[in-house]
């Protein structure tokens, strides 16, 4: 492969893998990991505990040096130049480390210092940080009192402070109340609007198929799976060439349990063109429907004319767990 | 030549300077009351010493064996060895949390991936320690302005000494974030740190209390004897007692609590050391039968010691208890090597070359372990850096002394050397003590990348 290539492919994505294997005596973390995330992508990188994520975000991360194979982070070789990579990168590791004794903003000037920022562009990349991630009313105080969310968006802030074009984050989420991994999820969304490649680990895979649009499955080390989401569903499903993933619905219809309103139900829509499957449980109808809103809409509009009283229409989420399982073929570290 | 001048001026500002790891450590460690309150304290006790030996500097009651005739003299020399005494214990330990507490607290992968150098990082977190040292240090002005305008010391001989001082306690701060780059906690490292800056310490103070030994009378040979003798012969047969239980019994060794072992070791080892001393007490030659019981004691340990090292299989888990006995390994095999011709003919007997030179194998292993990164992640090499510090400051300074100075090697890290021997040029000591500092460096710098 010639050099010219090299560089072509490495500048390709905003993280091009190709080939990294790392082992930790005999045992292998990765083995022959390949993948490309595209820029402004925002990835989730899921997988069992022992799959490999960690390992594989710190050698994003210029952490681990160890490794073969080729890792580019943004068109730079995070080996051959870990320096420049670093001015990339930005990197949440999976729990939130903090001086005690350093308020938020003498934290985030001190690692803005660290990141070689010039003393004048210092307050300003420091005060943008805080601003962005909703600190403002916290700057003065003390980073080790922090709640946990508050802790890991300081965290976030510390790491955009040199603007990185990538940002990693290891299990994020992992910790958080409710309210926090909402903050988190908008303040990701958001950073990805405004251009930033986002790789994100978690084991919370539902929350990561709402905001993600990639994603990379990792099992024994070994990548099962790399696309974008929509894609891996369709394949998961068992999409139809040329079709996008099919659509999932529950329906809710009105009636008795164990009385014929279900089976009415179930035999009106499996009559309506374009209808897969159906499954019935108690008053639920689930079904599953080519992509189109069209063939909801005909569905719908079968059942009542039917006689059937649709109490509600509701279409499943892409769900993360489910691909996964579907990916790994259920295997569970 | 100045586009030159100018880069490295500019180079030293990004690496001292302008470093972010000194401003924060220095800030946070003076903001900790313990650090303020041991500084304080060390001061204080200090400015009562000095008040102390000037109300009674008539120079009997200060001269020992006529080695001072000057009460200036004897009032600096008083003033560095607390000094000296006070720096060695504190600052390598304070200096030993550098990086195992950035590692702990999960903050190291942090200041990597956040771009900066490993230069600037080992640097900040020596400078760190030393600005943080700083206080302690301006406490000791007046009481070096005293020895110079009050008592008439030559002012080349005040400023030769506080120079040396200050070396000697960058050197202390070197060695503690080295010993901190090469352990995984902090309490090992601690371990490793003090054992570093105590061990050389007390074998060059061996040799010094031996030729005291020679030339005392009788009755100072008792106190010298049963006082400083008993503190080093507990030393020694507490390390011999650690040694064999960790050999005997790793599992319990590894659990137990640093200080509560070394309480043990201790308890256990002065029944061996008051047995051997009175074995000897009997002797005429008390000087020979001191010699005696320290070479047979360090052989034990270092013969016991030295087991699980060869087994290799023991050292697979870093532990405090194999930390801080890797740490006794090579000062006890030392002592035993270097004291092999003590008894009979003294100091001027000492086989300095040869001990040199057998120390030089292990410096050289441990350099090359330095320099090279991925070698850094296992105890044992951990043991050859530890030798080469160890050997580095045991025998090279023997060597200088040797070669350059044309005397018997004397107690190194014991700036009395430099104050006694004002008429011998100390600066390839002081160049030493600098080499010294930067070799570790580098080896903190190498080691930091097994992060």
């Amino acid at each position: 492969m010639s050099a010219a290539l090299d560089t072509r492919q490495a500048n390709d994505g905003a993280i091009v893998v190709r080939g990294v294997t790392r082992s930790f005596g005999a045992f292998r973390a990765l083995s022959n990991v390949s993948l490309q995330i595209p820029r402004g992508a925002l990835c989730a990188l899921i997988g069992p505990n022992g799959a490999g994520k960690t390992t594989l975000l710190s050698i994003l991360a210029t952490l681990d040096e160890e490794f073969d194979g080729d890792v580019f982070v943004d068109g730079v070789d995070v080996r051959a130049q870990p320096g420049l990579a670093r001015r990339r990168i930005g990197f949440v590791p999976d729990h939130a480390p903090i001086y005690e004794g350093l308020d938020v903003r003498d934290f985030l000037t001190f690692f803005a210092h660290a990141a070689g920022l010039p003393p004048g562009a210092r307050k300003k990349a420091v005060d943008d940080a805080i601003a962005f991630c909703g600190l403002e009313s916290l700057a003065e105080r003390s980073a080790s009192k922090l709640s946990k969310g508050l802790t890991q968006r300081l965290c976030v802030a510390r790491a955009l402070l040199h603007r990185p074009s990538v940002l990693l984050l290891d299990e994020p989420a992992s910790g958080l109340d409710p309210r926090a991994r909402i903050d988190l999820k908008e303040l990701l969304k958001r950073l990805a609007r405004q251009g930033c490649s986002v790789l994100v680990s978690s084991h919370i895979l539902t929350e990561l198929g709402d905001f993600c649009d990639h994603v990379v499955v990792l099992e024994k080390g070994s990548v099962k799976a790399a696309d974008r989401i929509d894609a891996l569903f369709a394949e998961a499903l068992h999409a139809r060439p040329g079709e996008a993933s099919p659509r999932h619905l529950t329906i809710e219809i009105r009636g008795e349990k164990g009385t014929d309103a279900l089976e009415k139900a179930k035999a009106i829509a499996l009559t309506v063109p374009g209808v897969r499957d159906v499954v019935g449980d108690g008053v639920l109808l689930q079904v599953v429907l080519p992509s189109t809103s069209l063939d909801s809409a005909r569905l719908v509009r079968a059942l009542v004319e039917g006689g059937v009283d649709v109490c509600s229409v509701v279409p499943e989420k892409k769900n993360l767990e489910a691909l996964f399982l579907t990916v790994t073929k259920g295997e569970i570290a | 030549m100045s586009a030159m001048v100018r880069r490295t001026l500019s180079m030293m500002a990004t690496l001292i300077v302008d470093n972010p790891v000194l401003i924060k450590d220095a800030s946070l460690l003076l903001r900790r009351r313990l650090v303020a309150a041991i500084w304080l304290l060390v001061g204080c006790g200090l400015l009562l010493l000095m008040g102390g030996t000037y109300l009674a500097s008539a120079p009997d009651n200060l001269r020992l064996w006529g080695t001072l005739h000057v009460p200036g003299g004897e009032m600096l020399t008083v003033l560095t060895g607390v000094l000296l005494a006070a720096v060695t214990f504190l600052l390598p330990a304070l200096a030993s949390t550098s990086l195992t507490s950035e590692r702990e607290s999960g903050t190291l992968p942090l200041l990597i991936a956040s771009g900066l150098s490993p230069e600037r990082l080992v640097v900040g977190k020596v400078a760190g320690i030393f600005t943080a040292a700083a206080p302690f240090f301006a406490l000791t002005l007046p009481l070096f302005a005293l020895c110079s305008v009050v008592l008439g010391v030559d002012i080349g001989d005040v400023a030769l000494a506080g120079v040396g001082v200050v070396v000697h306690a960058l050197t202390l701060c070197c060695v503690g974030v080295w010993a901190s780059a090469v352990c995984d906690r902090t309490r090992s490292a601690a371990l490793v740190a003090v054992m570093a800056a105590l061990v050389p310490s007390a074998l060059g103070a061996v040799p010094v209390f031996v030729s005291v030994v020679s030339v005392a009378d009788d009755q100072q040979r008792i106190v010298v004897v049963g006082v400083v003798g008993l503190i080093i012969e507990l030393v020694i047969g507490a390390a011999a007692v650690v040694g064999a239980w960790s050999v005997l019994a790793p599992q319990r060794a590894a659990r137990a609590q640093p200080g509560r072992w070394l309480l043990v070791a201790t308890l256990l080892g002065v029944p061996v050391v008051a047995a051997a001393l009175l074995l000897c007490s009997g002797n005429d030659n008390l000087d020979v039968a001191v010699g005696v019981t320290l070479q047979v004691s360090a052989l034990v340990v270092g013969v016991v010691a030295l087991a699980p090292v060869i087994t290799g299989r023991r050292l697979n888990t870093p532990t405090p208890a194999r930390t801080a006995l890797l740490a006794v390994i090579v000062g006890a095999v030392g002592l035993g090597l270097s004291s092999l011709g003590w008894p009979e003919r003294m100091l001027e007997s000492i086989p300095v070359g040869d001990v040199a030179a057998f120390f030089s194998v292990f410096a050289a292993v441990g350099g090359v372990a330095a320099f090279t990164g991925r070698w850094l992640k296992t105890p044992a090499v951990a043991f050859f850096l530890t030798a080469g510090v160890f050997i580095a400051l045991f025998a090279v300074p023997a060597i200088i002394d040797e070669f350059v100075a044309g005397d018997p090697p004397l107690a190194f890290l014991n700036l009395a050397y430099v104050v006694d021997h004002a008429n011998q040029p100390p600066v390839p000591t002081l160049l030493f003590y600098g080499a010294l500092a930067l070799v570790t460096l580098l080896c903190a710098r190498g080691a930091r990348r097994s992060a």
